[in-house]
This record gives structure tokens, C-alpha cells and sequence, in this order.
């Protein structure tokens, strides 16, 4: 795939670095010379780019034209969402991913300004601080399709409803299916017969507004 | 005294080049000329967005505003050119934000 | 009226003097305290130190759906956040952004925000788009009989030809180009154009673009 990245960062540049080595074709765009010239170019994979990612010409000469994903992960929140933007209205580039920095500007980091994915890393570290730590509550790790489906976990406590029962016997709303069972630090593949153990961190998968339901079936909420 | 001359000398500007709906080229810049068959008004998130459907001999494509519940004139039944860089990534050809032109 | 400054520079504190003391209720708001030097020490509106695109820093400015709000900040893309938000989640139609690069002003302008290049504007410029009527004629001829002056097309004159309007129309401002335009050009919405009347005339015009935006309940041809 051809994937743009914009921000030569010491996230951009990680970014560059794996996504050549799955064999993608990456033009890595940075205002500075010196942050594009110490990537790691050992796949060959790599081409930098010095310009603004927030001016038409840049991604232009970056081969907007024909990208699969626009990843704008620089440090400035308002660049990154001018050069999302950008990027769906004058390129069509299929997939934008972007970064959020600050998380009071998370809001903003959706369709309306053309971004299919935003990722923020103190909002990532929270929910999986909060999944580490939280024993009984509900987790969303996640956000899939604009917010329309989400990754769920929760961590069974000893007096939750569905210790001891089936995955088929739990009453889950419709929209959500059980992923995964981490069990002692390995993954059960669930099936309609896994029963449930405290402790186990079970993985759901739902789309729509069911957080109360799920909560209803794995933790026990009135 | 002074007449207003008509648009004798004027540029002509009702008729625009477009390309048929079914022939628009997908992420290049283009022009299609087609008349306004559905308006939308569709919050995301609780933002405003305008999903208008425009239709041609050919098919149909999709003019996305972000931003905006509205634009003045653009109704259904108008006649309208919209220039841009159009994607079915979503299955349809869709426009975000074009630039567009209203026709008698 | 009530007046959201964002930007304290050269043009933002002139138009913050300017416009407080001509009576409106003035707020202007900046990253930087120190900024705000330039407003002086009779400046009689409120100053906020805080991110012009943030919604509670907007929300302390007293922002409202009548409010005008003019984002005049170096930065282009600090620009254009705040003209959306303002106009978006808060609803202003008053709203100019001051855009540096013309490129890129051309493709904010398709999103329906008025945009202000810098290159040979100064804050006169961003003053007569938000108060069009309060603002000197761009020219007028040594009889003072003629006028020339800058309107922007309100949704309710949208798709009406300039024929109709039976406006002197001599130049239409559209995205990113200035023609001279035939009678049967049809005006948008966010269209700027230069009349050049008498008083009288442009006055009827304003009568048109007011009552046309009264009566707007979604668009008619």
C-alpha cells in the first residue's frame, strides 16, 4: 500500500520505519530536513519529504493522488487536522488516521474534518491504565468505523453474573460478540460452550449503544 | 442614457463541461453536471453535515458539506455543477466539500 | 454588537481599539498575556488569555449565535479552526478568517468561510466584511453620486440571477476567482460582488439581501 506520513516526529518516524518493513511503499513529509533525514531507511521503502503537509503542493508532490492512508501525526493538533482534511477533500485518500496531541481538541478529530481514524495517545493510555487497574468495570479499549463499533474489556470479579456460566447462557445484547478470553496470560478462543472464570478479561465486540446491557450481563450493574 | 448591455458580451455561463456521472474519473480533479434528487441533513456527532444526492442520465453521486446544514438555492429539483475530487471508497462517487455551481 | 477578537497582533489589537470605541462590546482573546500590551490601558472591552478554538474559552468570551468573530491569530490553521468552530458548534454567520497563503484561502472558502488574505489587506478589510454597511464605500466618483461597494450574498438571494436583482453587479468574487459576470449569472450563497449605484440603488439592494435573508426558511429559486 502507499501510506503518507505526515510528521517526522519520533512517532512518524517509527511508523515509517515498521510499515516499510510489512513492504509498504512510505513518504515521510516533514517541515525539517534534519527530522526526515534520521529516519531509518533500511527497507529502501522510504521516501522523504521536506514541505508542509498543510499546503495542497506538498501532498501533491507526496502522491496524495494515489495514497491508500494519510497518516498526519505530527505534534500540532491544527496541522493535523488541516492536513486530514486536505487530504479526503482534494486527494480523496480512502483512509486518515490522525493524531490528537491535546485530548481537549479530541472532539474536533472526526468526519468533520475528514478523519476516518484519531488516535490519542494520554486518551490510549488512560483506557489501558484504567483496564490494567479496574477489576469489574467495563472498559472500551477501542473506537472502529467512526465511532460506530467499539473494543470493549472487562475484567470478571468474583461476584460477577457470568462467572460460571456459558457464553451462550450470558444475556448479551445482539450488536456485541465476545473476541477473546485472557485466561492466566493466554488467549482462549471463545466459543459458545467457554465457560467463565473469575478473572478472566473478556473481549467484546459492539457496535451501537449497548454499555449498560454488556454491563448488565458481565458486571452485574441494577 | 447609458444602456446595460445584455449578456451579448458578456461570458456565457450556463452552460458548464462536465463529465457524466458514470465516466467521472475517481480521485482527480473533475466536473459533473447533474440535478439535485435527495438533501440530507445529517448530524455526525451532533455536528452539522449536507449529504446531497445529484443525479444524471448516467447514475448518481454524492456531494458531502461538513460544517453545514444548508447552502441557499441548493434544493431538490436544481440543476447544479459540482467540481472536485471524487472517491467511491464508500461505494458511491462522493464529493466532499466541492466547489459547485447553481444552474437555471 | 457583540465582538470575538482572536489574535491580539498588529490587526487584531487595531480592530480591538477600533471597534470598542465605536460602542460594540469587544472581546478579544490570545495564547500570549503579554500580547494584549498592544490593546493599551484605555481599552474598554474584555481581554481572555487562552486558545481561540477552544470551546470553553469561547464559551467565557460570551460567544453566541449573534456574535461576530474574527479569527485574525499568525497562524492560517488556527485561523480556520476557530471560523469553524465558531460557526459550527456555535452557530455565528458573522465570521472571517485571515488567511495568509491565497492558495489556501481559495479551498477555506468552499467550506462557506470568509476569508481574508493578508498580502494587501489590512484590518479595513476584515471591518468591512464584518460590518458591510458601516464601512466606507470601497470608491466613490468626485460627484459623490456613485458608490462602489462589497456585498456578500445571503442563502436567501442565493440562485437568483443577477438580472433579477436588477443590481449595477460589476464584478462576482466566487471561491477562488474575480470575473466580470453576465446578467444571467446565478448568485450563491457566500458570493462576494461589487455594485457600483447610487445610494439609493445599493440601499434597494440591501433591502433585498435582508429581506431575502428574513424570509429564508431553506432556499427558493
Amino acid at each position: 500500500m502507499k501510506i503518507i506520513i505526515a510528521g517526522a516526529g519520533s512517532v512518524g518516524r517509527y511508523m515509517a520505519e515498521q510499515l516499510s518493513k510489512f513492504g509498504h511503499d512510505i513518504v515521510l513529509i516533514d517541515t525539517s530536513a534534519k527530522a526526515v533525514g534520521r529516519v531509518d531507511n533500511q527497507s529502501g521503502k522510504i521516501v522523504g519529504l521536506v514541505g508542509d503537509g498543510c499546503e495542497v503542493n506538498t501532498l501533491a508532490n507526496a502522491g496524495a493522488k494515489d495514497a491508500d492512508v494519510i497518516a498526519a501525526v505530527t505534534g500540532d493538533d491544527e496541522d493535523n487536522l488541516v492536513i486530514s482534511l486536505l487530504a479526503k477533500q482534494e486527494f480523496g485518500v480512502p483512509r486518515v488516521v490522525a493524531r490528537v496531541n491535546n485530548p481537549n481538541n479530541e472532539w474536533m478529530f472526526n468526519e468533520m474534518w475528514g478523519i476516518d481514524v484519531s488516535v490519542s495517545t494520554p486518551h490510549l493510555l488512560t483506557a489501558l491504565v484504567e483496564e490494567a487497574v479496574a477489576v469489574g468495570s467495563l472498559v472500551k479499549l477501542l473506537s472502529l468505523e467512526h465511532g460506530k463499533a467499539g473494543l470493549n474489556e472487562v475484567t470478571l470479579a468474583d461476584n460477577s453474573p457470568a462467572v460460571g456460566k456459558a457464553i451462550s447462557e450470558l444475556a448479551l445484547p445482539r450488536e456485541s460478540t465476545v473476541v477473546a478470553v485472557i485466561r492466566d496470560g493466554h488467549v482462549v478462543v471463545p466459543t459458545p460452550d467457554t465457560v467463565l472464570h473469575a478473572a478472566d478479561e473478556v473481549l467484546i465486540l459492539a457496535t451501537g449503544d449497548v454499555e449498560s446491557e454488556l454491563g448488565n450481563a458481565l458486571i452485574g450493574n441494577k | 442614457m447609458f444602456g446595460r448591455k445584455k449578456s451579448a458580451s458578456a461570458p456565457e455561463v450556463q452552460s458548464v463541461d462536465g463529465v457524466s456521472i458514470s465516466e467521472a474519473p475517481r480521485r482527480e480533479r473533475t466536473t459533473i453536471v447533474g440535478k439535485v434528487i435527495r438533501m440530507q441533513s445529517k448530524p455526525a456527532q451532533g455536528l452539522p453535515t449536507m449529504v446531497v444526492s445529484i443525479g444524471d442520465d448516467t447514475g448518481t453521486c454524492i456531494a458531502t458539506w461538513t460544517g453545514r446544514r444548508t447552502i441557499g438555492a441548493i434544493t431538490l429539483g436544481r440543476r447544479i455543477a459540482i467540481t472536485g475530487v471524487g472517491t467511491d471508497a464508500s461505494g458511491i462517487l462522493t464529493f466532499v466539500n466541492p466547489e459547485y455551481q447553481l444552474l437555471v | 454588537m457583540h465582538m470575538i477578537i482572536v489574535g491580539c497582533g498588529r490587526v487584531g489589537s487595531t480592530l480591538a481599539k477600533e471597534l470598542s470605541s465605536e460602542g460594540h462590546d469587544v472581546v478579544i482573546i490570545d495564547r500570549d498575556a503579554t500580547a494584549f500590551r498592544r490593546v493599551g490601558e484605555n481599552f474598554t472591552g474584555k481581554t481572555i488569555t487562552g486558545i481561540g478554538f477552544d470551546r470553553g474559552v469561547l464559551t467565557s468570551a460570551g460567544i453566541t449565535a449573534n456574535s461576530a468573530v474574527m479569527a485574525v491569530t499568525s497562524g492560517d490553521n488556527s485561523n480556520i479552526l476557530i471560523a469553524r468552530v465558531a460557526r459550527e458548534l456555535f452557530g455565528v454567520s458573522n465570521v472571517v478568517a485571515r488567511i495568509y497563503d491565497p492558495r489556501r484561502a481559495a479551498i477555506y472558502e468552499r467550506l462557506g468561510i470568509s476569508t481574508v488574505a493578508t498580502v494587501a489587506w489590512t484590518s479595513n478589510r476584515i471591518r468591512q466584511t464584518i460590518l458591510p454597511h458601516e464601512s466606507e464605500p470601497e470608491w466613490s466618483d468626485p460627484s459623490s453620486t456613485f458608490q462602489l461597494v462589497e456585498r456578500r450574498i445571503s442563502a436567501g438571494l442565493a440562485g437568483t440571477t443577477i438580472e433579477k436583482t436588477e443590481a449595477n453587479i460589476v464584478l462576482l468574487h466566487r471561491v477562488s476567482s474575480t470575473e466580470v459576470p453576465a446578467s444571467s449569472t446565478v448568485l450563491q450563497q457566500d458570493d462576494i460582488v461589487h455594485i457600483l449605484a447610487t445610494a439609493q440603488d445599493i440601499a434597494a439592494f440591501d433591502a433585498q439581501l435582508s429581506g431575502a435573508a428574513t424570509s429564508h426558511n431553506g432556499g427558493h429559486s
